[in-house]
């Protein structure tokens, strides 16, 4: 349903994407890991419409969106999430909501959504207060449960992991895992390997711009290119040699 | 929307007014804090709601002025009729500063420059003019008849103010619950997170900034209509661009009744100010200037800032 | 229509008044290099030190140029004080605020200068006024090539502190890298302070450059505030060469406009070159960041 052909981007003297190739199947999760500095933010900024390709086109569910808008691209499903939340901060949760659900809904829809997307999100609570006063984590739900309100086709999700203690985590897993369910295909960018494991059908690995693994969970993980990619050149020899600990 | 009911109750309540009143100074007065209300009021829509601080909203009055003025002294056209059709002219100068500002992108300071510089560009081509009467402006030949917009008696002309105003709080009501207000506050409070949720934030600033340009060449035109007389300098001079920002941003940024909270407060200081200093020139605007420096540096969220926290304190917190 | 004789004497008229527009723009660019705020009230404070220079040649007979080394410390000492008491306060983590407080501040000096010291026009009477220099078939007059003369050593005094002053560095640092500078122990408020008071400084050697030739009301202050601003856009925002040569440019742009296009209609060209710098290049001829 979506897939990119031979992205590229340099900024200056630094290639940051470097002729990056995938595809995705509707209704699968697919993970983007990789080292920071990867590329990984800069390939979702692209792919949404926020920054240009220099070369490479990107298609979704048939039509080439390589130059599209962000606004149109999310109106035509794709929606993408910050990695650090964006809240309206002077606007109640349920109004940041709700201006996800205007896309397609509505006013008096859209508001009925917004509940709806809010307690799946566990957010309930916090409906009437303004986003500005949330605390991180909450910041980061209502990120999502924005960006789902948009009813999307497609979650690019951005570090919505990022910062949250195991229970946390393991709260939000089965939430994730429903979105899917409900016929929604997630691409995640991710450092916390536990949610990375867990969820992904597939997953790829982004080093220096360039794609350098992708496949299931476990083959990815012992991956001896991904291994060097993340802790240095030998590393995967070491830990061949050292065993279970390295 | 439950502030509709509260609009037309508060229009209701002012209505008699003018009957009320032995004085017709007072009454100017009330008429003159209602227009600088509604004239706040257009600049709210842009600045306060959707965060595009104009410093030059005179563009979109003076064009509102000329038009109503031109159409009835040039063309005989009914000044009711003009009316109308200078809200059309200001909603269009908006588009095209509008269009021009946000198609590159301008935002904050480089927006503010950027209105100051269109309505410094109308000033004086409306100063060199012809057709606009050039430096000496055009004047309104009387004929008070209520179908030609003019009053003997101003009451007519409070009437009209108060529409106005109650035109102006309805639209910032329906901006505080609507799909378009809500998304073009987002727009304002993060323009990229509101375009990654599917907002076209160029037709949504665009939007808003022709209806704050329509609602001030409204304002214009009555100021046309209240004192038969106008030049470059009075519709598109910096006092003009001044007040427009002044009332909303005392009164309360981006509120419903800020405009008018600042109108009512401002105006009354002046004038006190006025009696206690006989009519000396200048000293109003140092009052208002004095004021908004200190607001912003203590209470950025206006008078009315200060009225919700006050309310929020005796509801014991929330 | 581009006869030499009116269209050479214009041009240098130009560059002459352009010169003292580019001293007024180093000020405000500086401002907004290191503090990166748009000063609604540079216009105004010229204003205010016109008159200041002014009631010195009024009151106690001082020669304008004289008046230089009085000027600069006073208009250094408010444009120290208003930033360190007023401005720096206003943020509060919005930049709209600081775009209010400095129109705000600009409303307040414009119209106390109108109620202390009425419309009038004022203009001050100088021996040399109407004395005039020889440069080859054209003739100048004297306080304007005085003006051009003043105003390149100031920038070369500008340059200087700048680059070779410990106070010049710190700004440059400031201005580059804040939080770093903070960490190798530059006292950041002060160092806005100052950058801030010698911006405003600069005004006073402007107020001094231009009475001679010019007068002041209270009005004054708003036309020069859009004129700096246009400087400063097309010479690019935060580079003090383009302020020079964005001073210049317009400076000649202002005469010859009113040379072909009349008084009045001729200040357009300026207005015009403003909006479209700033819609299609807004870091401008020179600059280095938007």
């Amino acid at each position: 349903m979506f897939a990119t052909d031979s992205i590229s981007k340099s900024f200056g003297g630094l290639q940051a994407l470097d002729q990056v190739t995938f595809g995705v199947e509707a209704g699968e999760i697919v993970a983007l890991i990789g080292p920071n500095g990867a590329g990984k933010t800069t390939l979702f900024s692209v792919v949404s419409g926020f920054l240009p390709a220099d070369e490479g086109c990107v298609t979704f569910e048939g039509t080439d969106i390589t130059d599209e808008p962000p606004h149109r691209i999310c109106s035509m499903g794709m929606a993408r999430t910050f990695q650090l939340p964006r809240p309206f901060a002077a606007l109640s949760v349920r109004k940041n909501i709700a201006v996800g659900a205007y896309l397609h809904l509505a006013e008096r829809e859209a508001l009925a959504k917004a509940d709806e997307v809010a307690s799946l999100l566990q957010l309930e609570g916090v409906l009437e207060q303004k986003a500005g006063s949330l605390t991180v984590v909450l910041r980061k739900r209502l990120e999502l449960a924005r960006s789902l309100a948009t009813c999307p086709k497609m979650l690019l999700l951005d570090e919505v992991f990022g910062g949250l203690n195991p229970s946390e985590i393991e709260s939000i897993l089965p939430v994730i895992r429903q979105i899917r369910d409900s016929g929604v295909t997630i691409v995640l960018i991710e450092h916390v390997m536990q949610a990375v494991m867990q969820l992904s059908d597939r997953i790829l690995v982004l080093n220096n711009g360039r794609l350098i693994a992708t496949g299931a969970p476990a083959a990815v993980a012992a991956d001896p290119i991904v291994i060097e990619a993340y802790l240095g050149t030998g590393a995967a020899t070491m830990a061949a040699q050292g065993g279970e600990h390295a | 929307m439950k502030s509709m009911p509260a609009i037309a109750l508060f229009t209701l309540l002012m209505l008699p007014l003018p009957w009320l009143m032995q004085s017709d100074y007072l009454l100017n007065f009330i008429i003159m804090v209602l227009f600088y209300a509604f004239l706040g009021q257009a600049w709210n829509v842009l600045g306060g709601y959707g965060g595009q601080f104009s410093f030059g909203h005179a563009a979109f009055f003076g064009t509102g002025a000329y038009t109503a003025s031109i159409l009835q002294v040039s063309f005989g056209i009914n000044p009711w009729v003009g009316f109308v059709i200078a809200g059309l002219g200001g909603g269009g100068m908006g588009l095209i500063v509008g269009f021009l500002s946000f198609r590159f992108g301008l935002k904050g300071a480089y927006f503010a420059l950027i209105t100051l510089a269109f309505a410094e560009v109308l000033r004086i081509l409306a100063s060199t003019v012809d057709f606009t009467g050039a430096g000496v402006g055009i004047l309104v030949p009387l004929q008070q008849t209520a179908a030609n917009f003019q009053f003997a008696d101003k009451t007519g002309y409070y009437l009209v103010a108060l529409a106005l105003v109650a035109l102006g709080l309805t639209i910032t009501a329906r901006l505080e619950n609507s799909r378009f207000g809500a998304r073009l506050i987002a727009v304002r409070e993060n323009e990229d997170a509101a375009r990654a949720l599917g907002i076209n934030a160029f037709e949504t600033k665009l939007k808003a900034i022709a209806l704050s340009g329509a609602m001030a060449g409204l304002a214009g035109a009555f100021y046309t209509q209240y004192f038969l007389y106008l030049d470059p300098a009075i519709a598109y001079g910096p006092s003009v661009s001044v007040e427009a920002l002044l009332v909303p941003i005392i009164g309360g940024i981006g509120t419903l009744l800020g405009p008018l909270l600042g109108s009512v407060v401002l105006h009354s200081i002046s004038e006190i100010a006025q009696h206690l200093t006989s009519s000396a020139p200048g000293v109003n605007l140092v009052i208002y200037g004095a004021i908004m420096v200190l607001m912003v540096l203590f209470l950025p969220s206006g008078l009315w800032g200060l009225v919700e926290r006050i309310r929020r304190k005796a509801g014991g917190g929330s | 229509m581009l006869e030499l004789e009116l269209f050479i004497p214009a041009t240098i008229n130009g560059l002459t008044t352009g010169a003292v527009y580019a001293v007024i723009a180093l000020g405000l660019t500086l401002i907004y290099g290191v503090l990166h705020i748009i000063n609604f009230a540079h216009g105004s404070l010229l204003m205010l030190a016109m008159y200041g220079v002014f009631f010195l040649h009024t009151l106690f007979g001082i020669d304008p140029y004289l008046a230089i080394p009085i000027m600069v410390p006073v208009m250094f000492v408010l444009g120290y004080g208003l930033q360190r008491g007023v401005i720096s306060r206003a943020s509060h983590g919005k930049d709209e605020n600081v775009l209010l407080v400095t129109l705000g501040l600009a409303i307040v000096i414009d119209n106390l200068a109108l109620y202390l010291w009425s419309s009038d026009t004022r203009i001050i009477d100088t021996p040399y006024a109407f004395a005039t220099i020889e440069i080859g078939p054209v003739l100048i007059s004297t306080p304007k090539v005085i003006a051009l003369v003043a105003a390149v050593v100031i920038s070369v005094l500008f340059w200087l502190l700048m680059t070779r002053t410990d106070l010049g560095k710190a700004i440059r640092a400031v201005a580059k890298e804040k939080m770093g500078a903070e960490l190798v122990g530059i006292n950041v408020n002060h160092v806005y302070a100052m950058s801030f008071g010698l911006g405003i400084a600069c005004l006073g050697v402007a107020a001094c450059l231009l009475l001679p030739t010019f007068y002041v009301t209270p009005q004054v202050g708003f036309a020069f505030v859009l004129i700096a601003f246009t400087v400063v856009v097309l010479g690019g925002m935060g580079s003090f060469m383009g302020a020079l040569w964005g001073g210049l440019i317009i400076g000649v742009t202002e005469s010859l406009g009113g040379l072909y296009l009349g008084e009045s209609l001729g200040q357009i060209g300026i207005f015009v070159l403003f909006i479209l710098v700033l819609l299609f290049r807004p870091t401008g001829l020179m600059g280095q960041r938007s």
